[in-house]
């Protein structure tokens, strides 16, 4: 039998963080993302006081949380107890709680509905590419790519029986997943893998996920697909982004080792 | 293996996995003419499909 067999970036379905819109690799972006980074480090430190805390007033401040409309690129999500507050005149944001242990929240990236037009594109991408197995990348969420299979692939006359998608390890909804016309009998996540940094702290390996589909065929033969995106070059020190793709590549390697050759009965 | 590998087939962070015995990306099979590209510069690849033997030798050359 013949299989078609397609690999698509899709750039988000539905939603995308905003900060992403903006043209791919942008200096813009990567500034934001590099600010965010830097804040989400500062905002786990066990106490703000002194330079962390100095570091990140200006950073709030920075992106206008003291104004009335914030930017549109991040929020903080304050669950249990403030961060931070306004100062009545306007003028600024005052520091509030002492350190990690005393308020519970976290920066989220806000999300901005994807072009309607650009969504509708990527459907007739995949009905023009017409593969029976699909691994997508930067995709928000399994429901999500549920809904974009019955509501834009349907009515293409486009059929995936299956979808799957496990979150992975990125936070602003980019993660990796599968369509197929045949049954996805299992799937294995890598999230955990770890490697341990020269600080002896253990890291994730992947940015996302380097997802294991197990697809059942006709006639009883096994498709392993191995789903990936490795890190990008965009954000962040180019050498530090080299080698994170050179482990992940590396870690993919050893992973479809494992999989693939014993069963290879074509 | 699939997805957005973020580099290029030439780069040095991608060299061990595409050099993988038995591991095949089907962009750069011979049963493929023409440019080479995934990216939308029409100039780069970094999105890849690698696989085994037994499915690289019974590639049909059908790619768009």
């Amino acid at each position: 039998m013949t299989i078609r067999i397609g690999t698509y970036n899709v750039n988000n379905l539905f939603e995308r963080a905003a900060i992403m819109q903006l043209e791919g690799f942008s200096p813009d972006s990567a500034a934001v993302l590099q600010d965010v980074q830097r804040l989400n480090e500062l905002l786990a430190k066990d106490s703000y006081s002194g330079a962390t805390g100095t570091e990140i007033k200006a950073l709030l401040e920075k992106y206008d949380f003291h104004k009335s409309k914030p930017n549109r690129w991040f929020t903080i999500n304050e669950i249990r107890n403030k961060l931070f507050s306004v100062k009545q005149d306007g003028s600024g944001v005052t520091i509030v709680a002492k350190g990690r242990p005393s308020w519970l929240g976290w920066v989220e990236l806000l999300r901005e509905g994807v072009n309607e037009i650009s969504t509708q594109n990527t459907a007739q991408v995949m009905k023009a590419v017409a593969a029976d197995v699909l691994c997508l990348v930067e995709v928000e969420d399994r429901l999500t790519l549920d809904r974009f299979n019955k509501n834009l692939l349907k009515p293409l006359k486009v059929q995936y029986a299956h979808n799957l998608l496990i979150d992975g390890n990125d936070d602003r909804g980019i993660d990796v997943g599968l369509l197929s016309k045949f049954e996805i009998r299992s799937v294995r996540s890598d999230i955990d893998d770890t490697f341990t940094a020269a600080n002896h702290q253990k890291f994730p390996i992947f940015s996302r996920d380097c997802a294991e589909y197990e697809v059942a065929l006709p006639g009883g033969k096994t498709l392993w697909i191995l789903c990936n995106h490795f890190k990008s070059k965009g954000y962040g020190n180019q050498a530090s982004n080299d080698t994170k793709r050179k482990r992940q590549a590396d870690a993919s390697g050893k992973s479809s080792d494992g999989l693939i050759w014993p069963q290879s009965s074509w | 293996m699939a997805g957005d590998f973020n580099d290029a087939p030439t780069s040095q962070p991608l060299a061990g996995l595409l050099a993988t015995p038995n591991l095949f990306d089907v962009l750069s099979s011979n049963k493929l003419n023409g440019a080479r590209w995934t990216y939308q510069d029409a100039k780069d690849q970094i999105d890849y499909l690698l696989v085994s033997k037994a499915l690289n030798d019974k590639l049909d050359a059908d790619i768009m």
